[in-house]
Formats: structure tokens, sequence, C-alpha cells
């Protein structure tokens, strides 16, 4: 009778543990902990933000002090300045149009706080502090792509890095017809579809080409660091890491695109 | 006294997520568990879930630790039985399982930390544990 009631509690158990596997692989149940966690961590850092303040305030008065002195002193030249700035403008505005940059349109930026990181040495999530993002948000830093918007409630965004294997990013290099899908693989990025005789060649930047509609044209992405033939194949093995670095970046930029994505037809 | 740890294992685990920009920090979570789970190994349920959290929480998958702590209970008893019980093969588990951390891209030094905290939390657990002669 014993022994059957202990049968029965370990069935149950690996009932309970069977269900559990598939329930955290059915549903992203890691992203939600992530996002409730948000308001916690925003409390667990608010004692070094004080001292971040309180000291910024010291430094501050100083700054302002030297500020206040070197003004005077430039104010005579102030209308010099103006008229620097105007033919700065103009010649900004024609070396943009020399190297066809391109302006990315259609959406809406907006910069973000970075309030968590999952702590191996490439984090390859992130919790933000944003209002209004949306679910495949593109996040970016100064330097590059960092990522995606995985889940988003209120005040707070989780975000999924292009280390993360679930991501994979249409690039080409500037001025070739190189198509290629960038993709994690947690420390490193791998570039498929490179044809040999198309390769970059190591220390190439690769940017995000705008194919599919998801990441805007034009963003840094990966450097390639490592290109290698394989037999038998007609792409090459290559591999890359990420432009950016969000490990020691304080705010990243969200960019929403201002029209949904169409949906693609049967 | 296990409540407690897990408590102050979700804590570590906002710790790991708020500072870790800024500090080499140990794997608070997992160090705490291990460290419980070696001093007594019938506190396996709440080291499963605590584990599972962990894993949850910093990967969003539970297949980095959690599989590995789950056979520790097992390879417990059965390295116990086999050359008997002694600290030995404890630590041996101990390094295998914060060798995973540094797998999964973990700096080494953090690495190191965890297994540290964990010995320290497993001497301090062992000795609630100890009946007085």
């Amino acid at each position: 009778m014993l022994k059957q009631r202990h049968t029965w509690r370990y069935t149950l158990l690996f009932a309970a543990t069977l269900l559990f596997f598939y329930g955290v692989e059915k549903f992203p149940v890691g992203q939600y902990i992530s996002l409730g966690l948000g308001n916690v961590l925003y409390g667990v850092q608010a004692p070094v933000r004080w001292v971040d303040d309180a000291s910024l305030w010291l430094k501050k008065r100083q700054i302002l002090q030297a500020e206040l002195l070197i003004a005077r002193k430039n104010i005579a030249q102030r209308s010099v300045l103006l008229q620097q700035n105007k033919s700065l403008k103009e010649e900004n505005k024609q070396l943009r149009s020399l190297l066809k940059m391109t302006d990315i349109q259609g959406y809406q930026w907006r910069a973000s706080r970075v309030l968590g990181r999952t702590p191996e040495q490439k984090s390859q999530h992130l919790i933000l502090e944003t209002v209004a993002a949306k679910v495949d948000d593109v996040v970016v830093a100064s330097t590059g792509l960092v990522g995606l918007v995985a889940q988003h409630q209120q005040q707070m965004a989780v975000v999924r890095t292009i280390l993360d294997g679930s991501i994979s990013v249409p690039v080409t290099l500037p001025n070739t017809s190189l198509a290629a899908l960038v993709r994690g693989q947690g420390e490193h990025l791998s570039v498929d579809f490179i044809p040999l005789s198309q390769a970059p060649k190591v220390g190439d930047i690769l940017q995000t080409s705008g194919a599919g509609g998801l990441f805007p044209p034009g963003i840094s992405v990966a450097y390639v660091t490592h290109i290698e033939p394989v037999s038998g194949r007609i792409f090459a093995k290559v591999e890359a890491i990420p432009t950016a670095h969000w490990q020691r970046e304080a705010w990243l930029a969200i960019a929403s695109r201002r029209h949904p994505l169409p949906n693609p037809t049967p | 006294m296990m409540p407690w740890i897990l408590l102050l294992s979700v804590f570590g685990l906002v710790l790991n997520l708020a500072f870790a920009e800024s500090l080499i920090q140990p794997d608070w979570s997992l160090g705490l568990l291990l460290g419980a789970l070696l001093a007594h190994r019938g506190y396996w349920p709440w080291v499963f879930a605590g584990t599972a959290l962990h894993d949850l929480v910093l990967h969003w998958s539970p297949f980095i630790t959690l599989p590995w702590v789950m056979i520790t209970p097992l390879v417990m008893i059965w390295s116990d039985a086999q050359v008997g019980a002694s600290l030995v093969q404890r630590f041996v588990i101990l390094g295998f399982l914060t060798l995973i951390l540094w797998i999964w891209d973990w700096l080494p030094e953090a690495a190191l930390l965890t297994f540290l905290l964990a010995t320290v939390i497993w001497h301090f657990v062992a000795q609630k544990h100890a009946k007085p002669a």
C-alpha cells in the first residue's frame, strides 16, 4: 500500500515536471518574469542612482560656474560662431548628399534607459525602461544594432539581442549586391548565405539591408572576424561579432515603425 | 531555513540583473541553492524550483543548469553508495555545476565566486543541520 502511494507520488512528480518543461517551452515565461522584475530592479538601483545624482549635482555646480566664465568671454564672438554654424550646416548637407547617406524614415525614435541585463559576458537579454514600445520594435545603440523588443508591459520592455539564436538579420555590404543573414550564436554571430566569390574581408562591417521590412536599412550590425571556405559548399563559413557594445551602454534607442508591417500574402 | 534561502536567491537574481555591467559578482542564486543542496539533499524540491526560476529569469530557458541540478541528488546518493559519504565527490559535483556557468559565457571569475559562495553556504547550512554529539 505504501509502495503504491510512493509510485503515485513519483508519477505525479514526473508528470508535473514534463508539464513544466512543456509550458515554459510553449509560453515565454522567462520574458514575463523579467518584465515583472523591472520595477524591483528600479528599486534596487535607487541608492546607486541617488549617489550618482548627488555627485552629478556637485560636479554640475562646478561645471556651471566654469561655463559661465567661458560664456562671458565668448559672448562677443557670438555672431561669428553663428556664421560659422551656418556654413558648417551647409557643408554637412553637401557631404551627406555626396555620401548618399540613407535617411531612416518611417520610424519613430526614442531613448530608453537600460534597467538590467543578463550576466553573460555578452548579455543576450536586456530590460529597458520605456514607454509605448511594441513587440518587434528595433533597439539600436550608438555603435549599431542591438536587437528586438520581445515583450513589453506598461513602462518596461525586454529585449532579445542579436546574439540570441532566435533572431536573423538580413544584411548587406554597402555598395555591393551581397544579401546575407546574420544569426546569433550566443557568443558570436554567424553570417549565412555568403557565396565564396562575394565573401567580404575580415574587418568589413555588415549593415542591415532593410529586406523584410523589420529592420531599417543602413544600421551597422557586425564586424566580420573569420571567413572559411567549406569544401563542397557554395557558401563560405563566415563569423562576426556585433558592432554595438550594449554591455556597457546605459541608454539605447528604440525605433518603432510608424506603419505596421504588411501581412505576408499566402 | 529553506524559504529564506529561496527568498535570498530571488534577491540574488535581481542583483545579477541590476548590476551585471558594473560589478563582477557570483551567481548569487545558484550559489545559495547549490550550497543548500550539498548540505542537505532533502531540500531538492526547493532547490529545483529555485533553479527553474534562475534559468528562466537569466536565460529564458529551463535547460541551462536545471537538468544538471536535477540529477545532482541522484549522483550524490550513487556516489555515497560507491565510495562512502565524503566531501570530495561533493566538491567535484559543485565544480562541475559552476563550470556550466563558464560554458554559458559567464566570466570565469564569476564562476569561481559562485563556487566559493556555494562552499560558504554549504558549510553554514550543514552546521545548522549538524546534531550535537
